[in-house]
């Protein structure tokens, strides 16, 4: 669906390069993420795909055409959610979506039933200036579904958003996928690229530097950790800030690091919540001694992030 | 198809928007001060405060000879010098005569003025007196014979001859403002992206400006034209060309809007633009002032043939002549800005 090769960009015309050596494929009916802080080089690359930026090196091809030589016809298989909200605001949701239902060649769905999938049906007759920035947005978002698109540019969909809203917007995202929609989507949010993709490359400074299925990288650099919370004795405890109850700083004990807050129980007792790694033996005696000896309030298995594999990777935060 | 319908929302936008209501107020602002403010004609006659102080029969004498001269309906007669003094006060346009007979027993003419007269201008007057009075004298021959070359020429009333620079105004300037308005509304609130990645083409998009352009200014045009030339205009060929004049400043108003963002930073070229456009005022209203220069202004050719569309016999092949340039001079800019649109928006 979508193949990128020797993919370079300069928006200077120079050898400063936003995007540099990108090469990858998407196929029909997956789901990749393109992963980076800002300024990666994340949308950069998305502009080109859908022919807002042009392609000057490297060779792409989306849905079946060249970007060299792009074809007005190909936005009837495109759809794009923009990050900024970009609708009329003198006209209603209804008359904006209507609107760029006639641009379309190919069938479209009801401006309405779109509306309600994301719970604006109410203000379908209000200025889509009246609305909030959620709101707009939504309605950016479900503009984008219009012309049905075999290929969907998704670009941080649920930035900004409540976690309600957030969560709709994903289960249509993962409906659609169900149904063989192919989505490209650009974010800094690890945890929605965990959930919707089947792929993630990690972008830094324009560069690619890693692409694999969140599993696999969660298997190779990831590993499993034990977050447990228990009391101890004050004196035993580390050190809080004067007030008792601030965060404490990364310190080792036994083994175990503790990463977390520790907060005065009263009487004398701290409680201290610390993460053991499984696979480091040294660690997981310390997890045994804690257990043995220390009074446990909560404990769970944690797998490493995405977010802190991209930082192992990378060498560099998301935001 | 998708032309149309990016037109119908295009024109939707702008009845929904205030640059609409600006066009429109400014027509009828011009309409109000040209019907109720502004005579038909702005006079540059001034009225003449008059004291004949003489015997019979000579009073009678001069009174007639002032009561048959060219300016006998600017006359105004009073009964002392007093008067005529307090009138200049009240007036400060008008001039007086007082006609006296001497110590010696001549009849003295003495000229009442304002006080800020040039000495040319005081001798003009002194000699057209003396002038008026010679053709009295026995035997006066007038040996002065005047030719008109190149045939006669309609006169325009003054409010006539000020209707073509508003109509420049509203097709080329204001069209080239507001047209400038729209887009930059459009890259601001960030439609014209979406509008990028849908299977709409960006000549579908500009062509929708110019075309809702066309409908507000002829519109405006129209109700102005109707309002002051009344039956005088030849409305056919009048909307043709404005038609093309329209296209014309509105191109203009495309092709800036591609160099820049946001109306701030196009605003001093829009000014640099619209004062080289105005400039053909200056040679409009001062004939003997038309340097080549100028009239190679588009604005120039523009106000002269409104103005033969508004007089009887128009020469009609001048006027399309510079309709026809006005329309391929528009297409060029329209292609210019289409190709710096689709520069910067891709695809």
């Amino acid at each position: 669906m979508v193949r990128v090769e020797g993919l370079y960009y300069s928006y200077t015309n120079d050898d400063k390069y936003a995007v540099k050596d990108i090469s990858f494929e998407i196929e029909e009916g997956e789901s990749f993420g393109l992963l980076g802080p800002s300024g990666a080089g994340k949308s950069t690359t998305q502009n080109i795909l859908t022919g807002l930026l042009p392609l000057k090196t490297g060779e792409v091809r989306v849905a079946g055409y060249d970007m060299h030589h792009p074809k007005r016809e190909m936005f009837n298989k495109l759809g794009v959610s923009f990050e900024q909200s970009n609708v009329y605001g003198k006209l209603t949701a209804l008359e904006n979506l209507e609107f760029y239902r006639k641009l379309f060649d190919v069938p479209t769905l009801d401006p309405m039933e779109l509306l309600t999938l994301v719970g604006l049906d109410q203000v379908a007759a209000k200025k889509a200036a009246t609305f909030s920035k959620g709101m707009k947005h939504r309605l950016t978002f479900v503009r984008s579904m219009l012309n049905q698109p075999i290929l969907w540019f998704l670009d941080e969909p649920t930035t900004g958003l409540d976690p309600a809203i957030a969560s709709v917007i994903k289960d249509i995202v993962k409906e659609k996928k169900e149904r063989g929609t192919t989505i490209f989507l650009t974010t800094h949010n690890m945890f929605l690229a965990d959930e919707l993709c089947d792929r993630v490359g990690f972008i830094v400074d324009g560069t690619l530097r890693l692409i694999d299925s969140p599993r696999n990288l969660k298997l190779k650099y990831g590993e499993k950790l034990v977050e447990v919370e228990y009391v101890e004795e004050a004196e035993e405890a580390v050190k809080l800030d004067a007030s008792g109850t601030g965060i404490v700083s990364q310190a080792t004990i036994g083994g175990g690091t503790v990463t977390g807050t520790g907060s005065s129980t009263g009487g004398g007792m701290r409680l201290i919540r610390r993460h053991f790694s499984l696979v480091d033996p040294v660690e997981v005696a310390a997890l045994q001694e804690v257990l043995a000896t220390r009074k446990i309030e909560t404990m769970h298995t944690k797998e490493a992030t995405l977010e802190e594999i991209f930082i192992k990777v990378t060498g560099r935060k998301l935001v | 198809m998708k032309f149309l319908t990016t037109f119908l929302k295009d024109l939707k936008l702008s009845f929904r928007t205030f640059y609409i209501y600006i066009e429109i107020a400014l027509a009828v602002i011009f309409i109000l001060v040209m019907l109720f403010v502004l005579p038909e004609n702005f006079t540059t006659e001034h009225d003449i405060y008059t004291l004949i102080e003489l015997e019979e029969p000579a009073y009678t004498q001069v009174r007639t000879l002032f009561d048959e001269g060219a300016e006998a309906d600017r006359l105004i007669y009073l009964d002392s010098r007093k008067a005529i003094e307090n009138a200049l006060l009240e007036d400060r346009e008008a001039a007086g005569i007082h006609v006296f007979r001497s110590a010696e027993g001549r009849i003295t003419y003495d000229f009442v003025l304002q006080g800020y007269e040039s000495p040319k201008l005081v001798e003009l007057l002194k000699q057209t007196f003396i002038g008026d009075l010679t053709t009295y004298m026995p035997d006066y021959e007038d040996q002065v014979s005047i030719t008109t070359l190149g045939g006669t020429r309609e006169k325009l009333s003054d409010r006539l001859t000020v209707l073509p620079v508003f109509l420049v105004l509203n097709s080329a300037f204001t069209g080239l403002f507001i047209v400038a308005a729209y887009i930059f509304m459009d890259k601001d609130e960030g439609t014209i992206k979406a509008l990028t990645v849908t299977p709409a083409k960006i000549s579908d998009y500009l062509l929708a400006k110019l075309g809702m352009m066309l409908v507000t200014g002829m519109l405006t045009s129209l109700l102005v034209t109707l309002a002051i030339a009344r039956g005088s205009a030849h409305y056919g060929p009048l909307m043709i060309f404005m038609a093309a004049a329209n296209l014309f400043g509105t191109a203009i108003g495309l092709l800036l809007t591609s160099f820049y963002d946001d109306l701030m930073k196009a605003m001093s070229s829009i000014f640099v633009v619209v004062f080289v456009l105005a400039f053909s005022t200056i040679s409009y209203f001062m004939p003997s002032f038309n340097p080549l220069i100028i009239r190679m202004i588009p604005t120039y050719p523009m106000l002269v043939s409104i103005r033969e569309l508004l007089y009887q016999q128009p020469n009609l092949t001048y006027v399309f002549a510079t309709a026809g340039g006005l329309l391929a001079g528009a297409t060029l800019i329209f292609m210019l800005a289409l190709y710096r649109f689709k520069k910067t928006l891709t695809v």
